[in-house]
């Protein structure tokens, strides 16, 4: 068992590595970028929906914040990117404990609309601070990355492929800490909150200071997508904080498995790769959207995740 | 001082369609403990429909009817398969069903009705009545009056009348209601339809005195969130209190502040006073 989880973790690797060797059209590629990044936001996102379980809507203004925020530093003050990219997204998560330190004491119904709020408040912002984000014509002509390594000097990320391999150390880098915080200490007391808020209190867990955890990191890497959106597309708008963005995201979790790192992943490449070549008007397919939401819920609420978790617990029993 | 009163006079008409907006979606809240995103694509569908029925030359108080009417079918649609399946289950999924069905409707209509704002024209909704120097359009003062009369009678509905009584006891209890005989679904079931019913009543009164789009409702919904927060979530009379109180603010604050964050104002309002006053202004915890 261990060296054929070994050897599917090799080949997994080994794919990864070989996307750009056969994969030629330079579109699919950018397809698999996006993949990359709606990843990380959709994980980032199941952080604070999934393992939190508070109904947040204002994603899209962290990823906003981000993609501001390493922007002008990059273009403003000639930050190096390397240095901008986490600074980003500490600025989203610093935002976020200030959203939070109200928001988080609200009962579940109100976060979501002070959340909602804020989302708003943000795009407000953007489009009206024009002497910072250039209003709603946003910012063009972002610099490509370039990062400076010890030993190696620059290495400039221009191509489709460098690209590619950046946000796949990105992703990875998400992946493995979504993990590792899901199984430590502070994901074990998430879950104990969503799951009994008041049991868990008793047993001396802050529930408060949990929600502000996770919240937080959510915005973090949510700023890290948006960062890294931004300079892929070196364009930074009004648009990174739309409320379309919280449509997607909510499909991604909820169709993949809220709750699940895997179902997520498999929701985000889904949701990338689906509209992308369905060919049809964005309005005729958020149509879509809202009916493949609205039946996810009312018939499969665990998501494609949730199903295969269920079909490996029933293989698990038989062959116990 | 002209000005001050003319935009007093403006608060109060949009306080008055806020108010009847967010009076459904606390009752909603009250009942079904259900945050129904849905509620401002219902307003724009009943502002849609009396458009609809004016263009056939049918009068304008025919069209508020029929536009009621429809708003209140649709409403039992989205109840009867959308929510009542989800009712039991985590406290969030009949909220995200709502959201559903409020992007399917939203982008439903500009596929149907195309995006491009819409406007009727009736001779006597325009004109303009001249008090004390001030002008009011004859609509605003119709919305007003309108929404009076309704919450009078909802209040005479909710205080008096039999399902009125369940309402509030089923706000409070539900169990407990299900154990002395009432039908906690068939009250669900009738709440949301009121909500949907005042959301299309709001849209029908408006259609005359502004565009109609696909997505006029967002805004409003949100600000009518803003008021349902504010009066303490399930509260209907410190909803319609905060509801007034909002649209007056944000009427002086667009002529007195600043006309480009004007949409910012009523969230700014109501996170300051969430800090304060966690439960909203009139909050009580349960009941409505």
């Amino acid at each position: 068992m261990k060296i054929s989880k070994l050897a599917g973790l090799i080949a997994v690797g080994v794919f990864l590595l070989g996307i750009p060797f056969f994969v030629t059209s330079s579109y699919v590629m950018h397809i698999i970028i996006f993949s990359g990044i709606y990843i990380i936001f959709a994980l980032s996102y199941d952080i604070v929906v999934g393992y939190l379980g508070m109904l947040s809507l204002a994603h899209p203004a962290f990823y906003g914040v981000g993609a501001y925020t390493s922007v002008l530093l990059v273009m403003k003050l000639e930050v190096p990117y390397i240095i901008a990219l986490p600074i980003a997204g500490v600025f989203a998560l610093i935002v976020a404990l200030g959203v939070g330190f109200p928001a988080l004491r609200l009962s579940y119904h109100s976060f979501a609309i002070v959340t909602l709020a804020f989302t708003l408040i943000m795009r407000a912002v953007w489009i009206n601070w024009v002497s910072l984000t250039n209003g709603p014509m946003g910012i063009p002509g972002v610099p490509r990355p370039s990062i400076d390594m010890p030993f190696v000097g620059a290495i400039p990320i221009e191509t489709l492929t460098d690209y590619y391999y950046f946000v796949l150390i990105l992703v990875i880098i998400t992946c493995g800490f979504v993990y590792l915080m899901i199984n430590s200490r502070v994901g074990r007391a998430l879950l104990s909150i969503r799951e009994n808020e008041v049991l868990a209190e008793t047993l001396g867990v802050n529930a408060f200071k949990y929600r502000m955890i996770a919240f937080a990191i959510g915005a973090f890497f949510a700023g890290i997508a948006g960062s890294f959106t931004a300079h892929y597309i070196t364009f930074v708008g009004p648009e990174f904080t739309d409320f379309y963005y919280v449509t997607m995201l909510l499909i991604m979790v909820i169709l993949g498995g809220s709750g699940t790192i895997h179902g997520v992943i498999i929701g985000a490449i889904a949701f990338t790769f689906i509209p992308e070549y369905l060919r049809i008007t964005p309005e005729f397919r958020d149509v879509i959207y809202g009916f493949v939401l609205l039946f996810t819920i009312v018939f499969m609420p665990g998501g494609i995740g949730g199903k295969i978790n269920e079909i490996l617990a029933k293989r698990k029993v038989r062959t116990e | 001082m002209e000005t001050f009163f003319q935009l007093l006079v403006n608060g109060i008409a949009f306080g008055a369609i806020y108010a009847m907006v967010a009076v459904g979606l606390t009752i909603v809240f009250g009942i079904l403990e259900v945050v129904n995103f849905a509620q401002g694509e219902f307003y724009m569908v009943g502002a849609y429909i009396t458009f609809l029925v004016c263009l056939s030359q049918i009068p304008y108080p025919i069209a508020i009817a029929i536009s009621i009417a429809l708003m209140i079918i649709i409403g039992l649609i989205v109840e009867r398969f959308g929510i009542r399946p989800l009712i039991g289950r985590a406290w969030q999924l009949p909220i995200l069903a709502t959201l559903g069905v409020s992007i399917i409707m939203q982008n439903g209509a500009i596929v149907l009705w195309t995006p491009n704002p819409r406007t009727i024209i009736i001779e006597l909704a325009n004109t303009n009545i001249h008090i004390f120097g001030i002008v009011i359009v004859f609509q605003k003062l119709m919305i007003v009056l309108f929404a009076l009369a309704i919450f009078v009678a909802l209040h005479y509905f909710i205080q008096k009348t039999k399902t009125g009584k369940a309402m509030r006891a089923v706000s409070q209890n539900k169990e407990a209601c299900g154990i002395i005989g009432i039908d906690v679904a068939r009250i669900s079931t009738i709440s949301f339809a009121l909500g949907a019913g005042l959301s299309g009543f709001g849209g029908a009164l408006v259609a005359p005195v502004m565009a109609i789009h696909p997505v006029m409702g967002i805004l409003l919904v949100l600000k009518c969130f803003a008021a349902v927060i504010m009066g303490g979530f399930g509260n209907i009379k410190g909803t319609i209190y905060s509801a007034f109180i909002l649209a007056i603010v944000e009427s002086f604050a667009v002529a007195y502040v600043s006309l480009q964050y004007k949409d910012v104002f009523a969230f700014v309002v109501m996170i300051i006073i969430l800090l304060f006053r966690p439960h909203g202004m009139f909050g009580r915890k349960v009941g409505i």
